[in-house]
């Protein structure tokens, strides 16, 4: 496995904000975390890069298990650029001061590479995800939200990781920048890369992701390859999401099932 | 009569020098919705701020006309564009947050229209304001009335500008990406409503989104626009089944191989089998 | 990021004032026409061939004490402000991230510097650690050093927590690391501010020691001490403070100019960034 967690809890002071999370990701898959505003689909994804300290479970990096890491060893870990983690806003998650080709090559120079090697990977990554090089020697200021989105997943890809988590990845970006995003990604998972592709939209995960795992209020409620997930879900609140995704020929639930679906959560209520 | 007829409208930038929108037309009667597909960028949200009058500086209507209820609008001073605003004319639209005052209850500030539009005393207002937030559905309206906007959620502060926007009883609804920033199942939910007000009012609707699955659950015409063009135009059967224009297909295809879709169509196909 | 300065024309304009100033600071004792402690009868003259600022009280002249006073009174703003930025940028910094304690001892710290009555504080100092420049010096830098303690912390928190930064350490950076590419970038222009600011107040405060006899000793001269001298007698010369006036506002001023040039140089990213926005609102400004 690329990535395991198993039994993940999270707290934030008395916030229980993940209960119990397991999940796995294998070379080569697409695993969509599926969860809305508030469910802690951003807490698990920043437990695994080591941003929050799970209070409780285990967390398996590329065969490591760096649950108990700290400091030094996590530090001495991310520098071999395993794993990687791109952010939801690409605007914030670039550094305005820098160029963008500054802001790609980061990853290598942190692990200390000279800066003229780095240089010319930064411009095969940039070919790789169709950046033009002109753009290199620019502020992400003065780039679309696409091409800033590019240059995040072209740092992210620079250290060839094993495993890259993409939170919410294309829910920015216009119909047609979608579509050639989730076509690179289709790619990277071609080339052996695990992939854990995090959103709230179960619509834009369904189209790439082998299995699905749904959270709701911090717990994973069901886990399941796609077409189970959205044929045939057992939770109702995985039924509700499928339910409530915008289709184009509506056959998904129709409105008086989505009513009866949002009653029946209401009496369950969330997890004690 | 059309409620709201636009023909051929265009939108000039004035410091740009260029017209932004190259001639929208759609009509609007009571009870139909019409929505409009189209990335940032496409005029949708311009042609939605010429209607209501409230297009920024610099930008204007250079061209065709705007009806409302057979009015040229052009014709209408701002006394009277105000009058239509929230009677004729309600509108939503994306950061609901932003237009509310986080000093003040939600509920006062849904009183405060209907006071003004419908000149209700301040007792009666409370009354009113209480009813709207009970028919946009949100739970125990009483208690949401005496709420910060702090203390809602994206999805309720959107209802309760739904109910602002419709306290003086328009006949038209603009909702502009009215759900974008909600998560899906609060965006259904949203939908849902204006479905459902659709229905018992007989308001009607233009929803306007970069999602051509949203308008398609709530609109009978779609009219697809980009860079200020509308590129097709049509019943919305016609737009899912039958696209004419490249944009349109791509905006079908990314459903179909990306979305939810590419699973419901195996699903049909297995319920005939 | 000088070359980038003088690419600014207020940075050229700023830069050619300090060069001045400094070279006023290293040769002005030496080009100083007259002894600038001997007094004369010719007391509280006017602008003349032999006085060409007129003279004090003492009938000491006015432009020597200016020139003889540059180096004291520069190289005293610049001590000042340096300490300030040593004493409050680098715990300003760390502050984010060496640790709870480390915060809370020195957010403790600063208030109660700010606290602090000033007089008192200089009083004990120099009776410590002997009374003389360096030591008064030091006092004042270390007196305004919560100034810069909050502004490095400040810019430093707003950058610690952006997703840049995660993004950074996820790829395995050191704190090291964080505050060399990232933080130290942004922290530069608000201090740099700062900086030219306490340089104006620093000439104030050495002039205001040395009136209660800290610092300077009196005859020396300091352009703080002459335009204190030469305030008394306003009803007498009312033009005559105005030359070390215009030194210090020229100083000052162009410490001003030049931080609003580095800041300038180095916000590009921020501007660029200003001004996609604006585009962007131009099609979708809200009602």
């Amino acid at each position: 496995m690329s990535l395991e967690v198993s039994n993940l809890d999270v707290h934030y002071g008395r916030t229980h904000a993940l209960r119990g999370a397991s999940l796995s990701v294998a070379a080569g898959e697409t695993v969509g975390l599926i969860g809305e505003t508030g469910s802690g689909k951003s807490t698990l994804a920043r437990a695994v890069v080591g941003l929050v300290r799970p209070s409780a479970g285990r967390v398996t990096v590329a065969g490591e298990d760096v649950t108990g890491y700290r400091g030094r060893r996590w530090r001495a870990l991310r520098r071999r650029g395993l794993v990687q983690y791109v952010f939801q806003d690409p605007l914030r998650s670039l550094d305005p001061d820098l160029t963008v080709e500054e802001s790609i090559v980061e990853p290598l120079l942190i692990q200390g590479r000279p800066r003229r090697a780095a240089a010319e990977r930064a411009r095969e990554l940039a070919a790789r995800v169709h950046l033009d090089e002109a753009l290199l020697s620019r502020l992400p200021g003065e780039l679309s939200g696409g091409q800033r989105q590019r240059v995040t997943v072209a740092r992210a890809l620079i250290t060839e990781p094993r495993v890259v988590i993409l939170d919410e990845p294309v829910s920015a970006l216009d119909a047609a920048t979608r579509v050639r995003a989730l076509e690179f990604f289709k790619q990277l998972r071609a080339s052996g890369t695990a992939l854990l592709f995090i959103s709230h939209d179960l619509g834009s995960v369904a189209g790439i992701a082998d299995r699905i795992a749904v959270l709701y209020q911090g717990e994973i409620v069901e886990t399941g390859p796609a077409r189970t997930i959205v044929n045939a879900a057992e939770h109702p609140y995985t039924r509700l999401l499928v339910g409530s995704a915008p289709t184009l020929r509506s056959a998904a639930a129709d409105r008086a099932e989505r009513e009866e679906l949002r009653a029946l959560l209401q009496t369950i209520g969330g997890p004690a | 009569m059309a409620l709201l007829s636009l023909r051929d409208v265009r939108i000039h930038d004035g410091v740009g020098r260029r017209d932004l929108v190259h001639g929208v037309s759609f009509a609007l009667t009571p009870g139909k919705a019409v929505g409009i597909v189209g990335e940032s960028g496409s005029g949708k949200t311009l042609t939605c701020q010429a209607v209501l009058g409230i297009l920024p500086e610099h930008f204007a209507v250079s061209g065709g006309q705007i009806e409302i209820e057979g009015r040229d609008v052009s014709t209408l001073t701002q006394k009277e564009w105000t009058a239509v605003r929230g009677t004729t004319i309600g509108a939503v639209f994306q950061d609901p947050a932003s237009y509310l005052n986080p000093s003040l209850k939600v509920g006062t500030q849904v009183a405060e229209v209907v006071r003004v539009k419908k000149g209700l005393g301040r007792r009666d207002a409370r009354q009113r304001a209480i009813e709207l937030l009970g028919a946009v559905r949100l739970r125990d309206p009483e208690r949401v009335y005496r709420q910060y906007p702090h203390e809602l959620s994206g999805g309720m502060l959107q209802r309760v500008l739904i109910a602002a926007a419709i306290a003086a009883d328009p006949k038209v609804l603009i909702a502009d990406e009215a759900t974008t920033a909600l998560d899906v199942t609060v965006q259904a939910e949203i939908l849902d409503l204006l479905a459902d007000l659709r229905e018992r009012t007989g308001l009607a609707l233009v929803v306007v989104s970069h999602d051509l699955a949203v308008v398609a659950q709530l609109c009978d015409e779609v009219l697809v626009l980009r860079a200020g063009e509308t590129v097709e135009q049509g019943p919305v059967e016609r737009i899912l089944y039958e696209p004419r224009h490249e944009y349109t297909k791509l905006l079908i295809a990314e459903h179909e191989q990306y979305g939810l879709d590419r699973f419901t169509e195996e699903k049909e196909l297995d319920h005939v089998a | 990021m000088i070359r980038r300065v003088l690419r600014l024309t207020s940075g050229r304009i700023a830069i050619g004032i300090l060069g001045f100033i400094a070279f006023l600071a290293v040769f002005g004792p030496i080009l100083a026409p007259q002894d600038p402690l001997e007094g004369t009868t010719d007391i509280l003259a006017n602008p003349s061939s032999a006085h060409l600022l007129g003279t004090d009280y003492l009938g000491r002249d006015v432009l020597s004490r200016l020139l003889d006073g540059s180096r004291v009174s520069v190289l005293g703003a610049v001590q000042v402000a340096l300490i300030a930025l040593v004493v409050g940028v680098v715990p300003g910094i760390l502050s984010v991230y060496f640790g709870r304690a480390f915060e809370w001892v020195t957010l403790r710290l600063a208030d109660t510097l700010v606290a602090l009555p000033f007089l008192v504080f200089a009083v004990a100092v120099t009776a410590l650690l002997g009374n003389g420049i360096p030591q008064a010096m030091f006092v004042v830098g270390i007196m305004v050093s919560p100034l810069f303690y909050r502004v490095a912390r400040a810019a430093t928190l707003s950058v610690a927590r952006s997703q840049y930064v995660e993004a950074a350490i996820v790829a395995g950076a050191s704190v090291g690391w964080v505050v060399r590419k990232h933080v130290w970038v942004k922290v530069l222009p608000p201090i740099a501010v700062a900086l030219a600011n306490t340089t104006g107040v620093g000439f104030v405060i050495v002039s205001s020691l040395t009136f209660l006899g800290i610092g300077v000793q009196p005859p020396a001269p300091t352009w703080g001490g002459v335009l204190a001298s030469e305030l008394g007698y306003l009803s007498f010369q009312p033009w005559a403070p105005l030359a070390p006036t215009a030194l210090i506002m020229a100083t000052v001023w162009a410490c001003n100019l030049l931080a609003d040039a580095i800041r300038d140089v180095t916000g590009q990213a921020g501007r660029a960034l200003l001004n996609t926005r604006k585009v962007a609102d131009g099609s979708a400004v809200t009602a």
